[in-house]
């Protein structure tokens, strides 16, 4: 077996269109590190300013109603996780930053993909790019015509009279066919991690989830490789080999997710925006708002805040009434809020779980979502930052009408907060989930995978033995 | 002998597999596209004409309220709500801003799978800065839609490739080149006359599955017949230039594997690598400004707005006019002051948004200045373009709402500064928003400049060889 990867990998090393793709392939690769690197720090940069100057304009805020200052409301930024830089991810579409603000949950605004042009829907060089779509080419090359080069010069049989065991023979050829992309896929996430851990001011950079990045797209190779290999030895001829090889690949990584999105839309279509705050404020009517001290839930909240204390009237409470309303109208629009985002999230949910059924056509899928979860640029991450903002939202509320509650006296229409009050709200702090919840998230990814894997890797032995 | 090679070359298609596997191939992918693109059009003038209907049932109340107050009667709808303010008219019974979509639009989803169709600009707040992403799965816009664009852009050239890749080499490898080369014509004319006729097959066939399937799905599209010759024209040169590569890489490598080792090399450079390269250096050289940085300015601004005029509560009271006191004179204050602050704002984040449209512009203007680089993006671009789902169609969109927001300003606020009441007749005065499509449709210039790409590389690369008659230039 030794002599068999020995030999293909000789000729590999002869071999021009080897060499040329893969110095493109590492010139592309040049391009997508330095570029990235320059346009996360930049925004990082920003990312670090925006949060900071945002910060300075709530605490500086003149003395105010709290209210007043609730409307007036702050902004949420999603940190900009280290590997990023490594796969974009979904963020070009999310947006990054939220208007917290009293009433209104408002979603993230402002995606680059809006601020580019449309040449940015084919796609953008990244490290994630290359590895993941230009990659399996480079293994297709090596190991399109591993077995049909023998069948054509005939030197299969000669093979075969020598006594090489048909699987050590397939063993061999499948090895040869991957150790160079092997080798390569190590010196760039090596190279990736020397230089994302020299960087300044990186983001939850994490070597483990590196590794783990690492063995997912070396995986993700092992069953191209399969599957190559497993296409030469059915094939009659180096042509076809190769064209059944890159109809694969085709199908992988352009045909099947394009399809799951169409499948997905129609299965599970979204609202669209107006019909979704359409919905929202169908449902606010009804309830309680916290303004409204005449509708019908704010008559019932009376009732039962007299009768819980005691009293007969909002005077002889012992806080300020109008804003204990206000905060229990906040609370109650925010269920609303909730339910309708649950509802929303889990159309979201749904979706992705065609794009995940569909796994079954391409490996492609399931590699797509784990690097996207394993770097933090994945829309799990972004629904989990959308609710970490929203319920730092109703935290903030809950401080500004408490102090109204607590400290205003009844009847004052004119009370301000302090400003330096302003400074005790506590800060907005996101942190993404670890990697053992990730990859738990990720289970039916890992096991599509797997099955991936173990399946083509059995065809490619019992084939073996057959030819 | 042309028409011999041609009968020939029929009776060799018709008898091969390819043609039957080309039919099925263009008509299962063209199908299947042109059924989503026309599935996302439905969906895009359902939601149209839910806010329509919605509109139109708020306008039949309020025109009813109208009606009881200019006759005299009650109503029980409180003073800030009622329908005779221009303020209350301005800001809850907006217009509504629609983008239909073009005859075309399916052929293309572009952008139009981010932005909305719809907006109600309302006579305050930042009608400048208004956020025009749609609700979408962000996952579906990272992996795209299969439509018709999809199919032409990336699939065509492979089947292209597929259809093409072994013609010369084939016969040499099966050792009929040298009878060939016997025969009283040049190899190189052989070669040239078998392409072309294999082109016209290949782009009857794709053309009138094309044509076929958009009878079947969207029967519409045939009123706009100059978009629809242009969109047949620019699938005609597109396949030209796949055809012109695949003829050069015959001649030049002239080995099966290697032809499409070579060809798909080239595919992936145009098709993918070129595009997203320039993407990655455009977004480098001209970054779009953060917005974060635009959000930290704009409250700056909003908060030295506050500051100078002293007037917190005005954000309180505007986000409640309720609480404000019913006297006409306050009201009055109070509009006049807010109306008068977002003027200052307006000037004052003026070049903010501006900075941004020049950066979109430099963008853009990369993007014209190398799309001659790679015939993908020139297609991109001229589909979205026919498709009206082009970034400069959005960017134009949100431009007139802008304008139209002004024209519903300048419409209510006088009234209120003259303090004149809202009436049924200024209902039916009110403005009145038609989207017009003003973008300039390159796609006979981005055909031009497809056709001269082809051209020019076919007489820069093979040339030489077609100035020797022989067939020596060709290793037999």
């Amino acid at each position: 077996m030794k002599n068999i990867i020995f030999k293909e990998l000789k000729e590999l090393t002869r071999d021009g269109r080897f060499k040329i793709a893969t110095g493109i392939l590492l010139i592309l690769l040049f391009v997508a590190a330095i570029t990235g690197i320059n346009q996360y720090q930049k925004n990082n940069q920003q990312y670090i300013e925006s949060v900071d100057k945002e910060r300075t304009i709530w605490e500086t805020q003149d003395e105010k109603n709290p209210h007043s200052a609730a409307h007036y409301g702050t902004y949420a930024f999603k940190p900009l996780f280290a590997l990023s830089l490594f796969d974009y991810g979904v963020t070009k579409y999310t947006g990054n930053s939220i208007f917290l603000e009293a009433h209104n949950r408002n979603e993230a605004s402002f995606s680059e993909a809006s601020d580019q042009t449309s040449l940015a829907r084919f796609g953008t060089l990244s490290i994630n790019f290359v590895l993941i779509y230009l990659f399996p080419l480079i293994i297709i090359l090596i190991g399109y015509n591993s077995y049909t080069k023998e069948f054509e010069h005939q030197t299969f049989k000669l093979l075969k009279s020598q006594g090489v065991h048909p699987v050590k023979l397939a063993l061999g050829k499948w090895l040869a066919t991957f150790i160079p992309v092997f080798i390569l896929t190590v010196v760039i996430f090596l190279a990736t991690g020397l230089v994302l851990s020299s960087l300044d001011g990186l983001a939850f950079f994490s070597w483990t989830s590196l590794l783990v990045l690492f063995v997912s797209y070396s995986f993700y190779y092992l069953i191209i490789t399969t599957v190559t290999v497993l296409i030469s030895m059915w094939s009659k001829s180096s042509g076809m080999s190769l064209v059944s090889s890159l109809g694969v690949w085709i199908i992988f990584s352009f045909i099947t997710p394009k399809i799951a999105t169409n499948f997905a839309n129609t299965s599970y279509p979204y609202p669209s925006k107006s019909e979704f705050s359409s919905r929202i404020s169908e449902d606010k009517k009804n309830g309680l708002d916290g303004h409204n001290p005449w509708n019908e839930a704010a008559k019932k909240l009376e009732e039962e805040t007299l009768k819980k204390y005691g009293v007969d009237s909002l005077s002889q409470l012992p806080f300020n009434y109008a804003g204990y309303r206000m905060q229990k109208g906040e609370e109650h629009e925010a269920k609303i809020y909730e339910k309708h985002y649950n509802i929303l999230n889990e159309i979201a949910v749904n979706q992705n779980n065609t794009y995940k059924s569909l796994s079954f056509i391409s490996p492609f899928i399931p590699v797509r979502f784990l690097s996207m979860d394993i770097t933090h640029t994945s829309d799990n991450l972004h629904w989990k930052f959308t609710k970490a903002a929203e319920k730092y939202r109703i935290e903030k509320q809950k401080f500004l009408n408490y102090d109204i509650k607590d400290n205003a006296k009844k009847g004052e229409s004119g009370y301000k907060m302090s400003s330096e009050k302003f400074k005790k709200l506590p800060k907005f702090n996101f942190i993404p989930p670890k990697l053992p919840q990730v990859l738990k998230e990720n289970m039916q990814n890992l096991l599509f995978l797997a099955l991936w894997f173990a399946l083509p890797f059995a065809g490619l032995i019992i084939t073996s033995k057959k030819i | 002998m042309f028409t011999n090679n041609l009968l020939y070359e029929i009776k060799l298609l018709i008898r091969s597999n390819w043609l039957a596997v080309l039919l099925i191939s263009i008509g299962l992918l063209f199908t299947f596209a042109t059924f989503n693109g026309t599935k996302n059009i439905t969906k895009r003038l359902n939601d149209i004409s839910t806010v329509q209907e919605e509109l139109y049932k708020k306008d039949s109340s309020m025109l009813a309220a109208l009606t009881k107050i200019e006759n005299g009667e009650k109503t029980d709808i409180p003073y800030w709500q009622q329908p005779t303010e221009p303020m209350t008219i301005g800001y809850r019974h907006p217009r509504l801003t629609i983008m239909h979509p073009e005859t075309l639009s399916f052929i293309s989803t572009g952008q139009s799978d981010m932005y909305t169709h719809f907006k109600s600009p309302t006579v305050y707040g930042n009608n400048f800065a208004l956020d025009y992403s749609e609700m979408v799965n962000p996952i579906q816009l990272l992996f795209g839609n299969f439509d018709l664009s999809f199919v032409i852009i990336y699939i065509l050239p492979l089947l292209v490739i597929a259809f093409t890749f072994n013609i010369l080499s084939k016969e040499k490898e099966l050792g009929t080149l040298r009878l060939l080369g016997a025969q009283p014509i040049s190899i190189i004319r052989w070669l040239l006359q078998k392409m072309m006729i294999r082109y016209i097959v290949f782009t009857v066939i794709t053309l009138v599955t094309l044509l076929i399937t958009i009878s079947v799905f969207s029967i519409g599209a045939f009123t706009d017949t100059a978009n629809l010759a242009g969109l047949l024209l620019i699938v005609s040169g597109y396949i030209l230039f796949w055809f012109i590569v695949a003829c050069i890489v015959n001649i030049r490598v002239n080995n099966s594997a290697k032809n499409a080792l070579t060809l798909i090399g080239v595919w992936l450079l145009i098709v993918m690598v070129l595009p997203a390269t320039i993407n990655q250096i455009g977004n480098s050289l001209y970054p779009t400004p953060s917005r974060l940085k635009m959000i930290n300015e704009i409250r700056l601004i909003k908060k030295e707005n506050e500051e100078k005029q002293n007037k917190i509560m005005d954000e309180y009271l505007r986000n409640h006019p309720e609480l404000a006191q019913g006297n006409n004179e306050q009201k009055f204050g109070f509009w006049h002051n807010y109306f008068a602050s977002e003027k200052v704002m307006e000037e004052k984040t003026k070049p903010l948004v501006a900075e941004y449209d020049l950066q979109l512009k430099k963008q853009q203007g990369l993007i014209s200045m190398f799309k001659y680089v790679s015939p993908a993006i020139l297609m991109q671009q001229s589909l979205n373009n026919i498709a009206g789902t082009s970034e400069k169609h959005y960017n134009d969109y949100k431009k007139q709402v802008f304008e139209f927001s002004g024209e519903w300003r300048n419409y209510l606020v006088p009234m209120l500064f003259k303090e004149q009441k809202f009436s049924t007749k200024n209902y039916h005065e009110l403005p009145k928003f038609i989207y017009k499509n003003r973008i300039e449709n390159e796609v006979l210039l981005n055909l031009l400049a497809i056709v001269a790409i082809s051209l020019l590389i076919f007489f820069v690369l093979i040339g030489k060889n077609l100035k020797d008659k022989s067939a020596q230039t060709i290793s037999i």
